[in-house]
């Protein structure tokens, strides 16, 4: 009788340890093939910037409509109102998410499997954007371009906002929600959630000191308590954020984010120039939208961040002409001539030109190099943030030694006696980098060129695009769609400065050379 | 002098005697390794988690060490909680080294330290040395007696220095409650050698 006992014990005991094998082999089976292209890498792929579990983000807009809503109902849904790029049906798992939302089984942080699928965020989000005109249609989608409508500073906020609501949010009301449309939670998918949110409320809760308590519901369209805006956020703030756990003062203001085509040509990323190796700028922007050094280093994560260095690499710039074609249409071609001359006279030295050979590009004598701050005469606050002479060091550092993506020392800047500025890029598919300038402070070329004047003030969101003027269309009274005040008066938002190649109506402005401009312009 | 048993006597290890052991060791590091699925780390609860198990079955084999009393039960005792410990610590080295210090030596010294690096390296060599010699080797040399003694001793500090000062929380609690099992056991083998001093009881 003992002796059955004791085998009967035994035998559960090895039943206890089979089933946590099976377990210990299941978790291997939950991730997932990776993506299989490099542009699939850089549409759907997981960048370590996993926010929250699925089912949660499927009802937090309605759980908190004021923050996700913040313009009301009447100015659309969450997409619309902060300015996310739909996905097309059909386009994958995330059919229900915008474009850059990824959806990965990695928790958050560690990147441990998980049984239950995490949303987070992906180039795509921030570097997919959309042109519409005024004519009403769905526009163009373009893979690459900045996407200018973007506001993911508010978008964290009010993610922050809902996640620190305990009346709001709680299991038992993501449960109801998604029974509601539904959907019926497993009990795998029910632990990990309060897992989850009772870790993610702790980290936000201590991080308030770095961060400050985010702000929601209309506040988040508040231009004076919100400065990044749509299209922008503040890049150096926040890497200095997760780099040295301090947010520095000066902050180095807001930039817009950047387009990624042909990155072949340009051997140093970043407006200021300071990064000479893709995988360090991609991995950059993971760390700062919450990935970590050690989950960076799953191969399925670290995959995606080098796969989208090898599409963007070769990555083509929309034309003018497949965009606009009705505009593209009414272009002047003797007037396209003639702008190509002022354009060889006056910006080919910095920014190169077109080479003979379609799509080829040849560089100008300054083309890649940065010029100083002061030559350039832009706002300067991007370079002179707290701790900018020692970044380059201390995203060296950073990066333990072994980490594959720990990039090259001399692929850092700036160094003792390197020019404190901004690079001089080459400007293929110009048209679609509106708005202008590091900063965003210039909507459209036609006021960069300074055919026109630029504006003081003037309204950001979900703009259309201007095809006559190439820029955003952003009037100077704001609306539901463009409910942001971008005053150049502010900090950092500055629109003086690259006063090439007159100052509007200065000396030697030549109103049809610059009309000739603007015209090859849009060809770029 | 009691005459000492013969070497192939040495251990006799029961059916419940590997009950007594297997079992804790299976249904603790089943639930070690399932716990960490709560959480949103599994490598580093695991590794948490499994120096617990470690931990706990240290526990009843340091015991069985020092208590008094030369008997083949006790020392076969001993030996099956000796292995079936080494074996949740071997499963908690795993973890650790390959897990939450990616396999990396450089991040295994970096990480904690070089002296906290070198005393975990001596601890795993050492545990593991004698568990084979235990295993391989059933005589009774002097120097086997020292060197068990030793590595218990060594053994113990290093439990008692990294879970009670080093930590705190539920770890601590395990080490405060191991400390003083061990200590009770200490007792009573002090107190059995102040009455026969002639005895020597030795695994």
């Amino acid at each position: 009788m003992i002796r059955t006992f004791l085998i009967v014990a035994n035998l559960l005991g090895v039943l206890c340890l089979a089933a946590t094998g099976y377990l210990l082999y299941a978790e291997t089976t939950w991730v997932g093939p990776e993506p299989s292209t490099p542009e699939d890498y850089f549409l759907h792929g997981s960048t370590g910037t996993e926010l929250m579990p699925l089912p949660v983000l499927q009802v937090l807009p309605e759980l908190f409509p004021d923050h996700f809503q913040p313009g009301g109902t009447e100015a659309g849904d969450w997409i619309d109102q902060f300015g996310f790029v739909r996905a097309e049906s059909g386009s994958g798992p995330e059919d229900d998410l915008p474009v850059g939302m990824s959806v990965a089984k990695f928790r958050p942080k560690s990147g441990s499997p998980s049984p239950v699928p995490f949303v987070g965020f992906n180039c795509a989000m921030c570097h997919v954007g959309r042109l519409r005109g005024a004519d009403g249609g769905p526009g163009t989608v373009v893979v690459g371009m900045a996407n200018p409508a973007l506001d993911l500073v508010a978008f964290g906020d009010a993610v922050r906002s809902s996640i620190l609501d305990e009346q709001r949010l709680s299991l038992s009301t993501v449960r109801a929600a998604n029974e509601r449309h539904g959907r019926k939670l497993p009990l795998a998918d029910q632990a990990l959630i309060e897992v989850w949110l009772r870790a993610t409320r702790k980290a936000l809760r201590e991080d308030l000191v770095l961060h400050g308590t985010p702000f929601g519901g209309k506040d988040l369209r508040d231009s004076a308590l919100m400065p990044s805006g749509p299209g922008r956020n503040q890049p150096m703030k926040e890497t200095v954020r997760f780099l040295l756990k301090q947010t520095p003062e000066p902050a180095g203001g807001a930039s817009k984010i950047p387009c990624l085509y042909e990155q072949r040509r340009r051997q140093w990323a970043q407006f200021d120039g300071s990064l000479g190796e893709p995988n360090t700028r991609n991995s950059l922007a993971a760390l700062g939208v919450g990935a970590t050094l050690e989950n960076l280093k799953i191969p399925a994560i670290l995959h995606t961040i080098q796969q989208a260095s090898v599409y963007l690499r070769d990555l083509k710039a929309p034309r003018y002409e497949a965009v606009f074609p009705a505009a593209a249409a009414q272009l002047d071609a003797e007037g396209v001539r003639r702008g190509a001359v002022v354009y060889q006279q006056q910006c080919a030295s910095c920014h190169g030109s077109p080479g003979k050979e379609a799509g080829s590009w040849e560089n100008g004598e300054r083309t890649g190099k940065v010029i100083p701050i002061e030559e350039v005469g832009t706002d300067p606050s991007r370079v002179r943030f707290r701790f900018y002479p020692v970044i380059a060091q201390t995203i060296y550092d950073f990066f333990p030694p072994g980490h594959p993506l720990k990039p090259k020392r001399e692929q850092l800047r700036p160094n003792p006696g390197d020019p404190v500025g901004l690079i001089a890029s080459p400007l293929e598919g110009l048209f679609s980098r509106a708005p202008y300038f590091h900063n965003g402070s210039v909507p459209t070329l036609a006021q960069v060129i300074q055919l026109e004047p630029r504006p003081a003030v003037f309204y950001r969101g979900s703009n259309l695009y201007d095809p006559a003027q190439a820029g955003l269309a952003a009037g100077p009274a704001g609306d539901a769609a463009n409910y942001f005040a971008y005053r150049t008066s502010d900090p950092g938002n500055s629109n003086k400065g690259h006063d090439y190649p007159w100052v509007h109506r200065g000396p030697g402005w030549d109103e049809q050379a610059l009309k000739d401009l603007l015209e090859y312009l849009k060809t770029l | 002098m009691t005459a000492y048993p013969s070497p192939d006597k040495r251990y006799r290890i029961t059916l419940l005697d590997f009950t007594l052991a297997f079992v804790p060791f299976a249904v603790m590091m089943s639930a070690a390794l399932l716990a960490a699925e709560l959480s949103l780390d599994l490598i580093r609860y695991r590794t948490i988690y499994t120096i617990w198990v470690t931990t706990a079955l240290f526990t009843p084999a340091m015991a069985a060490f020092v208590l008094p009393a030369d008997s083949v039960r006790r020392r076969s005792l001993w030996l099956i909680f000796w292995s079936f410990s080494y074996l949740a610590f071997l499963i908690h080295t795993a973890y650790a080294y390959f897990g939450f210090y990616g396999g990396s030596f450089q991040r295994f010294l970096d990480g904690q330290g070089l002296f906290p690096a070198i005393v975990n390296i001596v601890f795993f060599v050492w545990w593991t040395f004698d568990l084979l010699l235990a295993l391989c080797y059933h005589g009774d040399a002097r120097w086997v007696r020292r060197e068990r003694g030793a590595a218990h001793v060594f053994i113990f500090l290093t439990f008692f220095s990294s879970t009670v000062i080093l930590n705190d929380g539920f770890v601590r609690i395990l080490g405060i409650v191991m400390t003083l099992i061990i200590a009770v056991c200490l007792l009573v083998r002090l107190d059995r050698r102040c009455a026969s001093p002639a005895k020597r009881a030795t695994p």
